[in-house]
């Protein structure tokens, strides 16, 4: 009952939480809802006993990535009223379609494929089971692909993300200190016979 | 597919056609980076060695070797199955000599003749061509390679006719002769599609074996209102091809003007080669066609017609390659008549030796026309002979051979044709045909030896100017003059006495199974039961020595009696010099309506409702204002494009559901 | 602490894997070794990736046997349809290296650039061999990033940057409506591989039909996206006039086969338990995205803007064989594919050829009197077009044809009679640069490209496409082989 009851808590605030990443009109509020967003979903990767999963949901996204997304927002100057531009122009239509998507993902997903009777409710793990471990277990054993192949996602991220922003600007002059260093005097002097 | 044999290397008859397709590409496609010589190095090397490969294996088919197989398969769909492959037995081999010798004779020839000209390695390039599309016309083994062939000699034959193309008539002739043979190709696509609707294949030898049980089965059809034997409408359809192709009465109105094209292209194309291939086909589908009276009856019939037609036509003309291009028509009609009175291999015998003797009469003709400054009349030539010694002599044997002058080869071919004409029974038709042919010879001879000795003896009328022009030809041109008279000797002897070419006593003869003949009407057979006669008893010989010496007579030295007998029978000369007036019928009958029709066409249909009801204000206006419409919804904004995907989600999902 | 036994237990038959371990190691390689080149040898890294390639190829061919293998605990299937079109993509790759030697010599960090190229091809190698949700995402996440990347690699020019993140932010959604919907399917089978979701799908009761359905959908639309389906294909114009222009030959070819690979995966180990749905569904974006396609691209002036809509409409004709759903269907998709591997790169290489001073010969006017200046190329180009309008006997002749007809056999004639009425369409603006380059007076003076590897990928493509065009059989009976494994 208790559970039940954090879990409505948790979901209904992941839900105002998105809403408001959307509707917010300063872009800080945004980021802010989006890290209330994480929070919660945390919270209910915690009541899933994915302790290890909420960790690093808090730790990498709230910690990391959404710092980051703070930084970026506050440098760049974004104008709020032209990003709102048009806002009440596309709202009647995308708010109707937004409506029927819901109704129909809520028909659907209430149809009775997802209720307690077609699968049967998982107890919780004892405190034995680890559950570091055991993602761990199967993260090194049937999804060691994927994990591979999320290595290689994240060293071309790297190698992306350094490839559009360090090059040199055609346009300014720079130092080449190791150039300065090993000239030499014929590089620079030339002697003219009169 | 039919079964391969192999007594042949694949290899070697690969390379047959392939070695002039080479050449023909190589000289198309880099020809501007070739300079003259080696142009006409590598066409003419691959040419003649095309032509030692097919002399190879003639010797080796002579021995008993023969090729059936497919290489392979080129289409597939809905069983719709064509093969591509060969069928080499000694019809084939016979033409195949035929084709590559002329054909190396003629690319010798050319580069004397064409010399200098812009269109150098392009000519080249066209002639190399022709002779591959030629011999993938004898070599196929099937009506899919024949139909092949069939279009792509005509296709050339088109692009050579109309080889200057910056001469009006040239071009006129050209169009002419493409479009009087898509009216023959016409009728030869539905004999091809008709026996692939019935025999549900395009082998040959699937489609030979086929045909008695086919027979016997009685197919009919209802063809506008007439019924007819399946096997006849067949036979007539490809026929109409054939009359197409080879210049037939009544679609021959295209070979005479032909002769605008250049000359060794007369002598290859519309002589020695191309204008057989009705000739080849019908000898070739001897099997379909020996089934159907009727179709026989018209082969001998339209062969029969045209034979005696074109040559009361080339007794007036005065353009010396119009006379032989008459000729050729008379002679393609003996042929026809062989033919149709089921000597199918005496037809091919006169289709070889004509060859021979036809294509050195063109070259020596275009050795002639060249000496005097491309001047065609020959009643601006005369006393010649002193000064082109060589060209006469040979001119001289090919004249003989035409007439049928024993030894020479036209008289053991064309001699055997009208003996087989005479023999067979076909009620009227082989009479009309037998008195045809037999008239025709008189006049064969008469026209030839008009033309031979208007140019070289009679007095002399070239003009002073270009009199100090005329010379002997170039060995380039000779030599092939040489060998090919060699031919035109020699080549009716060889297949009479060595090739024993139609003896059909021995079923393993020279022809073998290639030609098949009905015992029940086989009139070389009737003739081997006759006594043999000395050439002296045989009709045509007299006939030809008459027409000769009336020649002689009226030509030898200037005389008035050929004016005076124009005047006298006036009607009967503007009749004949006026080609029995049939292009100004078709332009009353079919040029004239087809004009009309065109320009309501173009008028009505084109203008009136195409342009301006639909393209303006119809299907093109709105793909139009479709495409800028699109072209605004492209509108370059990312939630533009965001929204159309959730809106495409968001349809799908909803119809789905909705459906549900 | 919990029990665990180290070491696991090693992946069987790794070998399989040879061909994505050679690209893995050597792009990595390259970005090591391009650190201690020169800037005049970065050339070196573009024949080394050509190398690669090459390798890749030959170890695939040899890898391959006549059924389906899998390795990775499961996670990674090897089979002749798998290699075969891995063969396709490495041969598009080369071409598009091919493509970038000159082209992309005078930018920044050209090592990096052909490494990206091999990162997008290893995502791509994997996405055709996945047998699973996982490794699929997983491979297009890998080559989505690394194409990103590529495309916007003109730092300096303002439209590759803005195509490349037009692109992103639109993939990222697609992205997501793809897991969203992977979510779903997993929801009602418990399970990630495509055999056992179809097994799943077939099994499920009545009232999962809207979560299966929802789940479809969404899946759909994230594939659909990777191969520029209506209405999903808004990106293409932008990110293709925008990206470098090997870079556009490259995502015209690669991905695209690499997508219709997983989507034809997807349809029929999957999802065969709704096909009278999906299939009612692809018959309208197939509709949609030929008519799209073909109309839209008489608008364009730019020839790249053109052969993206041309991509659209060729990808409508594709969706075709993917709708007959049977043996011809996927060949006939397959054979398709590959003969546009050769018509775009051959279009694309002389688009590449026509680059004059910085400024490439994009516009169709630039193309006016190319017979006169260099009848070779025209010759080429005009050949390749006519191949694309799809006119016999030529190879694109035949790719319309196999689809068409199986659309036909398989009961969907409305759609074949409009792909037709709409490639005719389609023939107006192919048929236009020929017009220019045939019937125009020569407007602006080129610098070709003179390099022999560029010339050398003209005739290829042009002789492949009239050789296929000439005699078909091979390649549709490659194509039929190479099914062994799905079906």
């Amino acid at each position: 009952m208790l559970e039940a009851g954090f879990f409505y808590l948790f979901a209904a605030m992941s839900v105002i939480g998105g809403m408001g990443v959307v509707l917010a009109r300063n872009t800080m509020h945004s980021v802010m809802f989006l890290i209330f967003c994480f929070f919660n979903t945390a919270g209910l990767f915690f009541l899933l006993d994915a302790e290890f999963l909420g960790i690093i949901l808090i730790l990498i996204y709230v910690g990391a990535v959404m710092v980051l997304f703070m930084f970026v927002i506050m440098m760049l100057e974004v104008n709020k009223a032209k990003l709102k531009e048009g806002f009440l122009q596309y709202l009647p239509v995308g708010g109707v379609i937004a409506l029927i998507l819901l109704i129909e993902l809520i028909a659907a997903s209430s149809s009775g494929v997802f209720n307690t009777e077609t699968i049967a409710a998982v107890g919780h793990f004892g405190k034995d089971v680890n559950n570091t471990v055991e993602i761990g277990k199967v993260l090194y054993t049937q999804y060691l692909l994927g994990f591979e192949i999320a290595a290689i996602i994240l060293l071309v991220a790297l190698v992306g993300a350094i490839v559009l922003t360090l090059r040199t600007r055609k346009d300014a002059k720079y130092q080449n200190i190791s150039k300065q260093v090993n000239v030499r005097k014929e590089d620079r002097l030339r002697k003219v016979r009169m | 597919m039919g079964e391969t044999i192999t007594t042949l290397n694949t290899l070697e008859l690969l390379a047959i056609p392939a070695l002039p397709l080479i050449a023909a590409l190589a000289a198309g496609l880099f020809g501007w980076a070739l300079k003259e010589t080696l142009t006409h190095w590598i066409t003419c090397l691959a040419v003649i060695a095309a032509a030692a490969l097919s002399i190879d294996i003639f010797v080796q088919v002579l021995d008993g070797a023969s090729f059936y197989g497919n290489f392979w398969t080129w289409m597939l769909s809905d069983g719709f199955i064509v093969p591509i492959g060969m069928m080499i037995d000694p019809l084939t081999a016979i033409m195949m000599i035929t084709v590559t010798i002329v054909s190396a004779c003629v690319h010798i020839y050319t580069i004397g003749y064409m010399h200098g000209d812009p269109g150098y390695s392009r000519f080249f390039s066209y002639i190399s061509a022709f002779t591959f599309s030629m011999l993938v016309l004898v070599m196929g083994n099937n009506f899919f390679t024949l139909f092949f062939g069939w279009e792509a000699v005509g296709l050339f034959s088109y692009l050579l006719i109309g080889f200057w193309f910056k001469r009006e008539p040239a071009n006129y002739a050209a169009l002419k002769a493409f479009i009087v043979n898509r009216v023959g190709d016409f009728g030869f696509l539905i004999g091809v599609l008709a026996t692939w609707y019935y025999f549900g294949t395009v082998d040959y030898h699937q489609v030979f074996a086929a045909v008695s049980s086919f027979v016997l089965e009685g197919h009919t059809l209802n063809f506008l209102g007439w019924e007819m034997d399946a096997i006849t409408f067949i036979c007539l359809a490809l026929f109409i091809g054939a009359m197409g192709k080879s210049g037939q009465v009544p679609l021959h109105v295209w070979l005479p003007d032909s002769m605008e094209g250049p000359t060794p292209i007369s002598a290859l194309i519309h002589a020695a080669t191309m204008v057989t291939a009705g000739v080849f086909m019908v000898a070739r589908l001897s099997p379909m066609f020996e089934f159907s009276e009727t179709a026989l009856a018209a082969v001998t019939l339209v062969g029969a017609l045209t034979a005696w037609m074109c040559a009361t036509i080339g007794l007036v003309q005065n353009d010396i390659k119009r006379v032989i291009a008459y000729s050729t028509c008379s002679q393609l009609g003996y042929m026809f008549v062989a033919c149709g009175v089921s000597a199918y291999s005496a037809g091919i015998f006169h289709l070889m030796t004509h060859a021979y003797f036809k294509s050195l009469l063109f070259l020596a003709a275009g050795s002639v026309i060249h000496a005097v400054l491309a001047e065609q009349d020959i009643r601006k030539m005369g006393q010649l002979r002193k000064y082109m010694p060589i060209t006469y002599v040979t001119m001289l044997i090919a004249a003989l051979a035409l007439s049928g002058i024993p030894p020479f080869a036209g008289f053991w071919s064309k001699d055997l044709i009208i003996e087989a004409a005479m023999v067979r029974d076909m009620g009227w038709v082989s009479d009309v045909a037998y008195y045809a042919l037999l008239s025709g010879v008189v006049m064969t001879a008469f026209y030839t030896f008009r033309m031979f000795f208007l140019t070289f003896h009679n007095t002399d009328r070239v003009p002073a100017e270009t009199k100090a022009h005329v010379h002997e030809s170039p060995k380039v041109i000779t030599v092939p003059l040489m060998i090919l008279a060699i031919g035109a000797f020699g080549s009716g002897m060889w297949g009479v006495y060595a090739l024993d070419i139609t003896n059909p006593e021995v079923i393993n003869g020279f022809f073998g199974n290639a030609l098949f003949v009905m015992d029940a009407h086989n009139p070389l057979m009737e003739l081997e039961h006759e006594p043999h006669h000395a050439f002296y008893l045989s009709m045509p010989f007299w006939m030809a020595i008459g027409g000769i010496g009336l020649a002689f007579v009226f030509y030898f030295k200037e005389s008035a009696m050929p004016a005076k007998l124009a005047s006298t029978f006036s009607g009967v000369h503007a009749f004949l010099l006026n080609k029995w007036y049939w292009d100004e019928l078709y332009e009353k009958i079919f040029l004239r309506p087809a004009q009309c029709l065109g320009t309501f066409f173009w008028q009505k249909a084109d203008l009136a409702i195409i342009d301006k009801g639909m393209i303006h204000g119809g299907i093109v206006d709105s793909v139009l204002a479709g495409a800028a419409k699109l072209r605004r919804m492209q509108t370059g904004m990312v939630y533009h494009y965001a929204y159309g995907m959730v809106i495409g989600v968001f349809g799908l999902l909803t119809w789905l559901m909705l459906k549900a | 602490m919990a029990n665990v036994t180290f070491p696991f237990p090693y992946p069987q038959h790794l070998e399989l894997m040879l061909p994505e371990i050679i690209i893995a190691i050597m792009a990595m390689v390259l970005l090591i070794w391009d650190l201690f080149l020169g800037k005049d040898k970065k050339g070196w890294i573009a024949y080394a990736a050509i190398a690669t390639c090459v390798a890749t190829a030959f170890a695939t061919i040899q890898v391959t046997t006549g059924g389906a293998l899998t390795t990775f605990y499961g996670y990674f299937v090897l089979d002749p349809f798998a290699s075969f079109s891995k063969l396709l993509m490495l041969l598009a790759t080369v071409f598009a290296v091919i493509l970038s030697l000159d082209y992309m010599k005078d930018e920044e960090n050209v090592g990096e650039y052909y490494c990206l190229i091999l990162f997008a091809l290893l995502g791509m190698m994997l996405m055709v061999s996945a047998n699973n949700f996982v490794t699929m995402y997983l491979g297009l996440e890998l080559m989505a990033l690394s194409v990103y990347v590529l495309v916007g690699y003109q730092r300096d020019v303002l439209r590759s940057s803005e195509a490349a993140l037009k692109y992103f932010i639109l993939g990222a959604l697609s992205s997501g409506m793809l897991l969203y919907g992977i979510t779903f399917l997993y929801g009602v089978t418990a399970s990630f591989g495509f055999d056992a979701i179809g097994a799943g799908l077939v099994n499920a009761n009545n009232s999962a039909h809207g979560v299966v359905m929802l789940g479809m959908v969404f899946v759909l639309a994230g594939l659909v996206f990777k191969v520029s389906i209506a209405p999903f294909h808004m990106w293409t114009p932008d990110t293709y006039e925008g990206a470098p222009t090997p870079v556009t030959a490259f995502i015209s070819v690669a991905p695209k086969v690499a997508g219709f690979v997983v989507f034809m995966r997807v349809l029929h180990d999957a999802l065969p338990a709704v096909q009278a749905d999906y299939t009612m569904i692809l018959v309208v974006l197939a509709a949609l995205t030929i008519v799209v396609g073909n109309v839209a691209a008489i608008a364009q002036r730019n020839i790249k803007r053109m052969l993206a809509y041309s991509t659209i409409g060729h990808v409508g004709f594709v969706l075709m064989g993917l709708i007959a759903a049977n043996e011809a269907g996927y060949a006939g998709s397959l054979v398709y594919l590959t003969v546009y591997l050769f018509m775009n790169m051959g279009v694309f290489a002389i688009i590449v050829l026509m680059r004059r001073d910085g400024i490439q010969g994009e516009l169709l006017d630039d193309f006016a009197g190319l017979s006169k200046v260099r009848p070779g190329y025209a010759l080429a180009m005009g050949l390749l077009l006519f191949s694309l309008a799809g006119i016999p006997f030529l190879a694109g002749f035949w790719a319309k044809y196999v689809v068409f007809m199986a659309a036909i056999e398989t009961g969907h004639l409305y759609l074949a009679l409009l792909a037709i009425v709409f490639s005719v369409v389609g023939c107006f603006y192919y048929l236009r640069v020929i017009k220019y380059m045939y019937f125009d007076d020569v407007r602006i003076e080129f610098n070709f490209i003179e390099s022999i590897p560029m010339k050398m990928t003209v005739v290829v493509t042009a002789l492949a496409v009239t050789a296929i065009g000439l005699y078909p059989d091979p390649v549709m009976a490659i194509c039929k082989q190479a099914l062994v494994g799905l079906i």
